[in-house]
C-alpha cells in the first residue's frame, strides 16, 4: 500500500507517542488496582491522583530510618546486619537488586553509628552488587575514596552515601529499569524494618515501637511503588509478601489529627502540626517482627 | 516496497534514542540545577523527575516523620515557564502553596510535629502562546531531611 506524506507523518506521530509511553512508569487510573484494606490516606491519594498524569511514591531513605532509630535510643549491633559472606549467593539481577537495598541499609546503619571500618566493608559489597547490575558509577572507586577521605566526618559520609543512592536511582530511571529500582528500594525498606524490630524485641522502648508503627504509612507508599511495576515477576512476588505484611500493620490503630501549618516570617520554615498518632501493642510488634524476619530471610537467601 | 518500509527503521532508532535522551536530559537537569538547592539537607536517594507539558500535573505521596526537618525542591526546565506546587494533608486540606501573588518559590522548608502523610501536587503553568503547545520539559521533585 502506498503511503502518502500525510500518512507517514501520522505514523511517525503515532510511533512517537507509543515509544514516549514506554518505560514511563505512569500510573493511569485504568492501570490502578485497588488492593484490599487500603488506608484511608491511600484511597484518597489514589482518588486525587487519578486526576494527575503521574504519581510518585516517596519512601524514607535508609539513612533517615537509621537516624530515627538512633535518636530513639537504639544501640548498634552488627549481628542485625546481613552477613558480608552472603554476597556470594547473589547471582541474578533480582537477587542483586534486593540485596543492594539490604546492604545499602546496612551501610546506612554502620555509618550512622560510626562503625567506620564496617562501613567500608559494606560499601565494598554495595559497590560489587551495583557493578553487577551495571550501576558502576554510583558506588565505585570515587565513592570509596571520598568515604575514606571523610571517614571521621559522619555528615559528609551520609551525604556521600545519599548522593550515591541518588546516582544509582537516576541511572536506573534513565535506562528505563524502574522494576530494578523498585526492588532495591523494597529490599532496603524490609532490612530497615527488620533491624528496627530486632531492636524493639531486644529491649522495651515505646519510641522505637512507635517508629515501627509509623512504617504503616511508608508501607502503603512502597506497595504503591511496587504495584506500578507488578508486571515484573519478582516485583509481583515481593508485592504479595508486602500486602501480607500490611495486614499486620492494619491492626495498628491510627488517629489522624487536624493538620495545621504555621510559617515563621523570618526563617520561612513552616511547622506542620496535627498528623497521625499510633497505638501499637507488644503483640502487634511481635507479629510484625515475625513477618519482617520471614520476608528478610527470603530476600537475603535469594540468589 | 520492502526497501521503502525499511526506510522507517532509522526513524525508529531515532525515536528510541529520543526517549533515552529525554531521560538523560532530566537526570542532568536534576543533578545540575536542582540537587545543589537541596543542600544542606540530605537527599532521600530517589530521583523523581518526569517530562511534562504545559497544564499537566503530577502528584507525589510522601510520609514525614515526627520531629524531623525537611526540604522539598520543585523545579522545571526553562521552556516550561513556571511550576506551581501545593501540599495537602490526607483530607485534602492545603497546607502550603509555593505561589503567593506574584511571588513564587522553588523550595519549601518545614518541620513535622507528628508523623504525617502529605501529597505534593505539581502543576506546570498553562500555555499562553499557542505556538508553545507542543513544548515539553523536565520537572524534578527532590526531598531532603536534616539529620
Amino acid at each position: 500500500m502506498r503511503m502518502n506524506l500525510t500518512g507517514k507523518v501520522i505514523l511517525l506521530g503515532a510511533l512517537t507517542f507509543i515509544l514516549a509511553s514506554c518505560g514511563n512508569n505512569e500510573s493511569s487510573s485504568e492501570e490502578k488496582e485497588t488492593t484490599p484494606a487500603d488506608s484511608a490516606a491511600v484511597k484518597k491519594g489514589k482518588k486525587d491522583a487519578s486526576n494527575a498524569q503521574k504519581v510518585f511514591y516517596a519512601l524514607p531513605s535508609p539513612i533517615e530510618t537509621a537516624d530515627l532509630l538512633k535518636k530513639a535510643g537504639a544501640t548498634y549491633n552488627k549481628d542485625y546486619l546481613n552477613s558480608l559472606d552472603n554476597s556470594t549467593k547473589y547471582n541474578t539481577s533480582p537477587g542483586r537488586a534486593m540485596n543492594l537495598g539490604v546492604y545499602g541499609t546496612d551501610l546506612s546503619f554502620t555509618t550512622i553509628f560510626d562503625a567506620s571500618s564496617e562501613s567500608l566493608l559494606y560499601l565494598k559489597k554495595v559497590n560489587n552488587l551495583a557493578s553487577a547490575l551495571g550501576i558502576s558509577d554510583a558506588f565505585g572507586e570515587g565513592t570509596m575514596d571520598r568515604m575514606q577521605a571523610n571517614s571521621n566526618n559522619r555528615d559528609s559520609l551520609l551525604s556521600i552515601i545519599s548522593d550515591a543512592y541518588w546516582t544509582a536511582d537516576a541511572y536506573l530511571q534513565e535506562n528505563q529499569r524502574p522494576a530494578t529500582s523498585a526492588l532495591i528500594v523494597a529490599g532496603g525498606w524490609v532490612e530497615g524494618l527488620y533491624i528496627a524490630t530486632r531492636i524493639a524485641l531486644s529491649k522495651e522502648n515505646p519510641e522505637i515501637n512507635n517508629r515501627i508503627a509509623e512504617q504503616k504509612l511508608s508501607l502503603d507508599n512502597l506497595i504503591g511503588l511496587m504495584t506500578e511495576q507488578k508486571k515484573d515477576q519478582d516485583v509481583s512476588t515481593m508485592l504479595s509478601d508486602l500486602i501480607d505484611l500490611r495486614d499486620s500493620f492494619a491492626k495498628i490503630t491510627m488517629s489522624a489529627g487536624k493538620s495545621t501549618s504555621t510559617t515563621d516570617p523570618k526563617t520561612k520554615v513552616t511547622t506542620i502540626g496535627g498528623g497521625s498518632t499510633f497505638n501499637v501493642s507488644k503483640d502487634q510488634i511481635g507479629e510484625i517482627a515475625k513477618k519482617a524476619e520471614a520476608l528478610r530471610t527470603k530476600i537475603i537467601n535469594k540468589s | 516496497m520492502i526497501l521503502k518500509r525499511l526506510m522507517f527503521l532509522p526513524l525508529l532508532g531515532i525515536l528510541l534514542f529520543n526517549v533515552t535522551a529525554m531521560n538523560a536530559q532530566c537526570k542532568s537537569f536534576a543533578k545540575k540545577s536542582c540537587l545543589p538547592k537541596l543542600a544542606p539537607y540530605i537527599n532521600n536517594g530517589q530521583l523523581n523527575t518526569t517530562i511534562m507539558t504545559p497544564g499537566q500535573s503530577a502528584d507525589m505521596v510522601m510520609n514525614f516523620n515526627s520531629g524531623q526537618s525537611y526540604r522539598i525542591v520543585v523545579m522545571c526546565e526553562g521552556v516550561l515557564g513556571t511550576v506551581e506546587f501545593q501540599i495537602a494533608d490526607a483530607s485534602g486540606k492545603i497546607l502550603f502553596k509555593n505561589k503567593n501573588g506574584d511571588d513564587i518559590t522553588d523550595t519549601w522548608d518545614f518541620t513535622v510535629e507528628q508523623t504525617t502523610q502529605l501529597t505534593l501536587t505539581v502543576k506546570v503553568s498553562d500555555v499562553v502562546d499557542k505556538t508553545q503547545m507542543n513544548t515539553e520539559g523536565c520537572v524534578s521533585v527532590l526531598v531532603g531531611f536534616k539529620k
